[in-house]
């Protein structure tokens, strides 16, 4: 740090807040990553689900006849629509004496659903920013200042490389067997709007965390009415009696004043504040939405049926809110720009993992003496067990799901196995010799990614869960995906010890030419 | 640097104390910045807009000190440097407030 020069200590702090969160940048990246796929996730994970064929109309009828039944005095109620992407009622209410309670109901019959309990893709989504086991807050703010740290070692990542326009413009093909520095370059470049973007969205969502003075100055009673006015503007600025219990119109009669002027559109969502009272408001928001900001077409009506006005806050602050929100949710991004940020998101993951082998490498040889390292020897093992355990982790939790039933009264046992495989990864790796560190973990990721797919196509032939190749599609999708994985372990297990050799011969010779010139 | 052991000593508590400065004194001047800010353009636009558009600049304000505190090589300017902008920032808090 002291007596260098600007790019010099940039580097300096590049390397050290890289390696201090490296591992759980890795996992949040890897997961979010995952997340673009959540509800394919979902879908592979309950198999049963995939067969349903949903009729929105229908499951809207099912819907609101529950809530009727069994939230009928509820404050507000939130109905998140089947649709064939998520076959699946999902909605929650917020009771007259306060608190919220959700459900999941089968879209046809209205039933509350008793499949599985499985989190599915959704454990990867939320593990992303809140990670696991934490209170939620506490999750969230670690997740937070991950976010920064990864923000920080970008910006000085930048810095540090001093040809990044000459690279930016460059696609570089591999000509050659690339160093660990060279491809930590080639990804961190190729990707690097990608990583900005969705860092500084990741942080900025959720700023009340980190930054609550605003909010809790400006409205010291109820700070989170911030996120009521920053999304919705409020037209009636009179003081309204108590709403009075009333008949609204039926659902059905206002789903066809929705279809008149949408047509056949899907919808997403249904709220509903003061249900079943005279002040009734029910907003109907369309699924299709291809805006940055989170704009789809919303119609909203009073208890009569009468269409009221936008009430959207559409300010430009509160769209630049949206747009951070749509540009790290990528909702709009289908399908192929949804793939791309996917791939990107590796790209991001292969980022981390080569920088921080490259910080590994560097520190090995240029150990002179040979001598045991603790913190080398440690930082080794938990590159394995973070870059190859946790992929292997991810699979085991999709195997656990085809071994186990999970119900809400049993544990867990898919997230019991994801854990316990991850820490089995980390014990086997510190027990390892090194020239078999990489190789035995890499092996086993590949033949588990390779054993996951066809041990799938059995279970679904074997509980009659597919038909034909458009009932499997649904499957296959994933299954590809693991096999590409499959390959991509093949190729790191051939050429894992030539490419460490190369990189090493050239680290070496690169640090012979410090000393030259020293 | 190295003469003996102790400069080592020395080395790894500037850099820890680097650290600890940077990141808490520059959170410390960053939520000053977003309590004035916030003050500031609420009379110019709605309180939940200007709560958010205070804190996206409190934000990158973060990133921007982080980065100049590792630019400064003197541990004793950076400290002043620092100090004074913590002062000034709290003090706009107080007379925006």
């Amino acid at each position: 740090m002291q007596n260098k020069g600007v790019r010099q200590s940039m580097a300096w702090l590049h390397a050290w807040t890289g390696l201090i969160f490296g591992w759980l940048l890795f996992a949040i990246f890897l997961m979010g990553t995952s997340s673009y796929y959540r509800h394919q996730i979902n879908l592979w994970m309950q198999p049963q689900l995939a067969q349903i064929q949903v009729n929105q109309d229908k499951a809207i009828t099912t819907a609101t006849e529950y809530l009727n039944q069994h939230a009928a005095d509820a404050k507000s109620w939130y109905l998140k629509v089947a649709n064939q992407e998520e076959p699946v009622n999902r909605m929650y209410w917020e009771k007259a004496i306060g608190g919220y309670e959700s459900r999941s109901l089968d879209a046809n019959s209205g039933q509350e659903l008793k499949l599985s309990a499985t989190q599915g893709g959704d454990f990867f989504y939320n593990f992303h920013f809140q990670l696991y086991g934490f209170p939620v807050m506490i999750g969230r703010l670690i997740a937070c200042i991950a976010a920064f740290i990864m923000l920080i070692a970008l910006v000085s990542g930048i810095i540090t490389h001093k040809k990044i326009f000459t690279d930016f413009f460059t696609l570089r093909t591999f000509k050659s067997q690339r160093s660990w520095l060279d491809f930590h370059n080639v990804s961190s470049v190729l990707a690097l709007p990608f990583f900005l973007t969705i860092t500084f969205t990741g942080l900025a969502i959720f700023f009340y965390i980190y930054l609550p003075w605003g909010m809790q100055k400006l409205y010291p009673e109820n700070p989170f009415q911030y996120f009521t006015e920053i999304r919705t503007v409020n037209q009636d600025t009179q003081q309204r009696p108590a709403p009075i219990k009333s008949e609204i119109l039926p659902i059905n009669s206002l789903l066809e004043k929705v279809r008149q002027k949408w047509g056949d559109q899907a919808l997403a969502s249904i709220e509903v504040k003061n249900p079943n009272t005279d002040q009734a408001i029910i907003t109907f928001k369309q699924l299709e939405d291809r805006s940055i900001t989170l704009n789809q077409a919303q119609i909203t009506f009073d208890s009569n049926g009468k269409m009221l006005g936008n009430t959207r806050n559409e300010s430009s602050v509160a769209t630049l809110n949206a747009g951070v929100y749509g540009l790290h949710m990528a909702t709009f991004a289908q399908p192929a720009l949804r793939f791309a940020f996917f791939c990107s998101g590796i790209l991001g993951c292969l980022m981390i993992s080569s920088g921080l082998l490259l910080w590994s490498l560097k520190r090995q040889i240029q150990n002179k003496s040979n001598q045991f390292h603790f913190g080398y020897y440690l930082v080794d093992r938990l590159n394995v067990a973070a870059f190859i355990g946790l992929p292997i982790a991810m699979m085991s939790y999709l195997f656990a799901n085809r071994f186990v039933h999970v119900t809400e009264t049993t544990p867990n046992y898919e997230i019991y196995t994801f854990f316990i495989i991850w820490l089995l990864s980390f014990i086997f790796a510190l027990f390892t010799k090194k020239q078999y560190l990489w190789k035995s973990q890499v092996l086993f990721m590949g033949l588990l990614a390779l054993a996951l797919p066809v041990y799938n196509f059995v279970y679904l032939l074997n509980h009659q869960l597919i038909s034909d190749f458009k009932s499997y599609w649904l499957f296959l999708r994933i299954d590809l995906f693991l096999i590409v994985f499959a390959i991509f372990a093949v190729f790191i297990f051939k050429n894992i010890h030539p490419i460490q050799e190369k990189s090493t011969q050239k680290i070496k010779a690169k640090l012979a030419k410090k000393e030259v010139k020293a | 640097m190295a003469k003996s052991t102790s400069p080592t000593l020395v080395y790894r508590f500037s850099v820890f104390y680097r650290f600890v400065l940077t990141f808490v004194l520059g959170y410390i001047c960053t939520m000053y910045l977003c309590i004035s800010l916030t003050s500031l353009f609420k009379n110019a636009i709605n309180k939940a807009e200007a709560i958010y558009l205070a804190a996206f600049i409190a934000i990158l304000f973060y990133v921007v000190f982080i980065i100049l505190s590792f630019c400064v090589h003197s541990l004793l300017k950076l400290t002043l440097i620092s100090l004074a902008l913590a002062g000034v920032l709290y003090g706009l808090s107080v007379g925006l407030n």
